[in-house]
């Protein structure tokens, strides 16, 4: 137990992310060494965490100094002097890395990675959950210049929903932003409503109260990470200082790498590309990743999501070298990539509040097919007949 | 039931329906197998590394990515269905402890040798056999001294030959003054979870033992640029090279690591699923090779096994087939396929055995004491 925690250990940390850390300080040092890692993270990061991400994790520090028999398993895991100390505090995420690391060439993994589970069932079943301030709504657009496939699409959402093949293209796109928008301004909330292009955005999109995340936009930002990746790639260095000196940036910015006004956004974004594994290389694994964790962290209202071709695969080096050509796209090969992204956002979506009062859907972008899941929509079903974007959103959102 | 006996309840299931295949469960040696050993046995070990998930291989969703080992390879195999890594799921260090049947915990990211003997090691040392013997195959420079560890009494000395394909391409072109390895673009496929230039750019001091190498694999520069330029992926040029090997060298132990799937660290899915297809048909031409080679036909185990599995989809902390971090019972379970004459054919095994015990198995049937291997015999191969 960390009884070598005080306030001033935290004098580092950014204001609110103190204040909490501060107030919290009793619950803190009832928190086993091998686990206070994970939660001096969220304390380092907390200014520039989204509103539902700070209340949880001043909660889940109350829960878990307030409940030390549900940290027992944790106490069992043997940490060496060196991670057992005030010195660490400073800068968790190399705590944290040092740390995991240990756990694994320790063989304690997976003792911690049950208590871990244990502890989060604990907190899962005491917590108030974040309810939406309408049904979730989730929408893909996905396949854009792709051929029709060999292969059933959506086939591992199918069972979950309902197909539709005939569906209008006409209008179509328009109808899916027209339907953000006007979420955006029936449910106004900050960090509620987003917009996610894996390429240029569509024409009107600029709406307030929507959240963008646009690749393109992120270019400046994308160029900044892989000139770092290129240095540590031409130095030698390894993956782990790359990891290391990826996580620099995440906290210190580089001039000229500013994508939004809004510091979390703009953070949000830092770490989308130097978190995210693939994310400067591919824009499918981009979008993927993108959507995971806005569901994850954000828990929005409403998301849509918009995937591009990617660039055709190339040597890691020659990709690092330089961005994704315009030019040489694959977009039958991102048709995949992005099937089994909205499959995971799926999962994702039903891993937040009521699951069941969610709605889903997801189209190939100027093709006939759909699928829908929803409150109204028999699962495991295929329906053929006639049918539009708007008519789709109406019947799995009934009056959301 | 806990998920990794459902893990392996799944494929047995799946394996049934598949190719008729019926559970083993007499965990004693049978007799035929006992008498098919013979002092002119082979060994072949096929590791990934970058493990394939049930999802995309052996189910119902993952059968159309495996033709070769769903319809070929298992109906002629004894399928084990839960083998489990209990060790860190990196793909050096797990390929290592496979190598010495014990669980290495050193850094994954860093280039060295094994704390423990390798079967290559105890093969060579034992039996007094000569280097090319025992070959390593692997696919970058961090595998560069899997084939010996730094036990005092073993060492490089008796350690196996190490081919690292790709820096011995390079050598090869190097050698002739002829364009670099970036004309080969479809080789620098590399791994995502470890960039590094190093591990396509081969040292001057490094160049020259590769080029000896070159000459004592009895390889022809010219051919091997050609048939490179042929080539569609890294492990393309690693199963040329293990090909080359057996035809020339026939060694006893021939151990090869193949690394296409790992290019999932991407989170592009088609590009993992084109890894798994890659290393479906691979694993096929090795069977064909030792089939058609007289020096290995009849007398050589196959065995193929992933180093460990994935993420599953809902594993907390992890993105799905993307990576190997939580160390789920999706990420460390996975299967072993063995074939040959030690192996009795369409038949499953579905109790538990870890991947450290392939090492024992190798001893038991090549005849070396394995003598510091934590892993366990396999009593239904020998």
């Amino acid at each position: 137990m960390p009884a070598w925690l005080t306030a001033e250990s935290f004098a580092s940390y950014p204001a609110q992310g103190r204040e909490i850390a501060e107030s919290h300080l009793a619950d803190l040092q009832k928190i086993p060494v091998a686990l206070l890692p994970v939660f001096l993270v969220d304390l380092k990061m907390f200014d520039w965490k989204f509103p539902v991400e700070q209340a949880e994790i001043a909660t889940r520090i109350a829960f878990a100094g307030s409940h030390p028999a549900f940290l027992a398993d944790f106490r069992k895991i043997v940490v060496p002097p060196a991670l057992d100390s005030p010195a660490k505090v400073g800068d968790p995420q190399q705590f944290l890395a040092e740390m995991t690391a240990y756990l694994w060439s320790s063989l304690q993994i997976d003792a911690y990675r049950s208590a871990a589970d244990q502890f989060v069932a604990h907190f899962a079943a005491a917590r108030e959950p974040v309810k939406p301030a309408a049904p979730r709504l989730v929408m893909i657009c996905l396949g854009r210049g792709a051929n029709p496939p060999a292969h059933p699409l959506f086939d591992k959402l199918r069972r979950f929903g309902q197909m539709r093949t005939n569906v209008r293209v006409d209008g179509a796109v328009e109808a899916l932003l027209d339907r953000l928008r006007q979420r955006s301004e029936s449910h106004p909330q900050p960090y509620a409503h987003w917009y996610v292009d894996g390429g240029d955005p569509l024409p009107g999109s600029s709406v307030d109260g929507v959240t963008p995340i646009f690749y393109t936009a992120l270019a400046p930002l994308n160029e900044q990470i892989l000139a770092r990746m290129r240095s540590c790639i031409e130095a030698g260095t390894g993956p782990e200082v790359l990891h290391t000196e990826l996580a620099e940036l995440s906290e210190r910015p580089p001039s000229g790498s500013r994508v939004s006004d809004d510091p979390r956004v703009q953070h949000f974004a830092m770490s989308l590309l130097t978190e995210g594994s693939g994310t400067q290389l591919f824009s499918t694994s981009f979008v993927q990743w993108t959507t995971r964790e806005i569901l994850r962290r954000a828990q929005p209202v409403t998301l849509l999501t918009r995937f591009a071709p990617r660039q055709r695969q190339k040597p890691f080096n020659a990709m690092v070298e330089s961005q994704a050509s315009s030019t040489d796209l694959d977009p039958n090969g991102s048709l995949v990539d992005a099937d089994m992204s909205a499959y995971y956002a799926y999962l994702e979506m039903n891993n937040l509040y009521n699951p069941e009062g969610s709605a889903f859907l997801v189209w190939f972008e100027n093709h006939s097919q759909a699928m829908v899941a929803g409150r109204n929509v028999p699962a495991g079903t295929t329906n053929d007949s006639p049918t539009s974007i708007p008519e789709l959103l109406s019947q799995v959102l009934e009056n959301g | 039931m806990n998920e990794q006996h459902h893990l392996s309840l799944s494929r047995r299931e799946f394996l049934r329906s598949s190719i008729g295949a019926t559970t083993l469960f007499c965990a004693r040696p049978h007799r035929a197998f006992a008498a098919a050993r013979g002092p002119q046995q082979k060994v072949v070990v096929i590791t990934f590394g970058g493990g394939a998930r049930d999802e995309e291989t052996f189910s119902i969703d993952g059968q159309q990515y495996i033709p070769n080992l769903l319809n070929t390879l298992a109906p002629q195999s004894c399928f084990f269905t839960q083998v489990i890594n209990r060790g860190i799921l990196g793909h050096y260090v797990a390929t290592a402890s496979i190598a010495t049947g014990a669980y290495e915990t050193f850094d994954n990211f860093v280039a060295q040798p094994p704390a423990h003997p390798t079967i290559f090691e105890y093969f060579r040392k034992d039996l007094g056999r000569p280097r090319e013997d025992a070959f390593v195959i692997a696919p970058g420079n961090l595998f560069a001294q899997i084939g010996a560890s730094h036990n005092r009494r073993y060492g490089p000395d008796s350690g196996a030959e190490v081919i690292l394909p790709k820096q011995l391409l390079s050598a090869a072109l190097g050698s002739a003054n002829t364009p670099q390895l970036d004309d080969y673009p479809n080789l620098l496929r590399d791994n995502y979870e470890r960039p590094d230039s190093t591990s396509t750019v081969t040292q001057e001091t490094d160049r020259e033992e590769f080029e000896r190498m070159i000459d004592r694999l009895k390889i022809d520069p010219a051919d091997l640029r050609d048939h490179a330029a042929l080539l569609r992926s890294p492990d393309e040029l690693s199963v040329y090279m293990a090909k080359h090997v057996m035809r020339n060298f026939a060694p006893s132990l021939l151990f090869l690591t193949l690394h296409d799937i790992d290019i999932a660290h991407s989170g592009a899915y088609s590009l993992y699923l084109d890894g798994i297809r890659s290393t479906d048909r691979l694993s096929a031409e090795i069977w064909t090779e030792i089939q058609s080679n007289p020096e290995y036909k009849d007398k050589t185990s196959l065995f193929i096994m992933p180093d460990f599995g994935r993420d599953g989809d809902n594993d907390a902390g992890g993105n799905g087939f993307q990576h190997h971090r939580t160390g789920s019972p999706s990420a460390r379970t996975t299967w072993m396929m063995a074939l040959g004459p030690t192996a009795r054919q369409k038949t499953i095994v579905e109790r538990p055995i870890e991947s450290i015990d392939l090492a024992a198995a190798v001893s038991g049937l090549l005849g070396f004491d394995a003598r510091l291997v934590q892993g366990q015999r396999i009593p239904e191969l020998i």
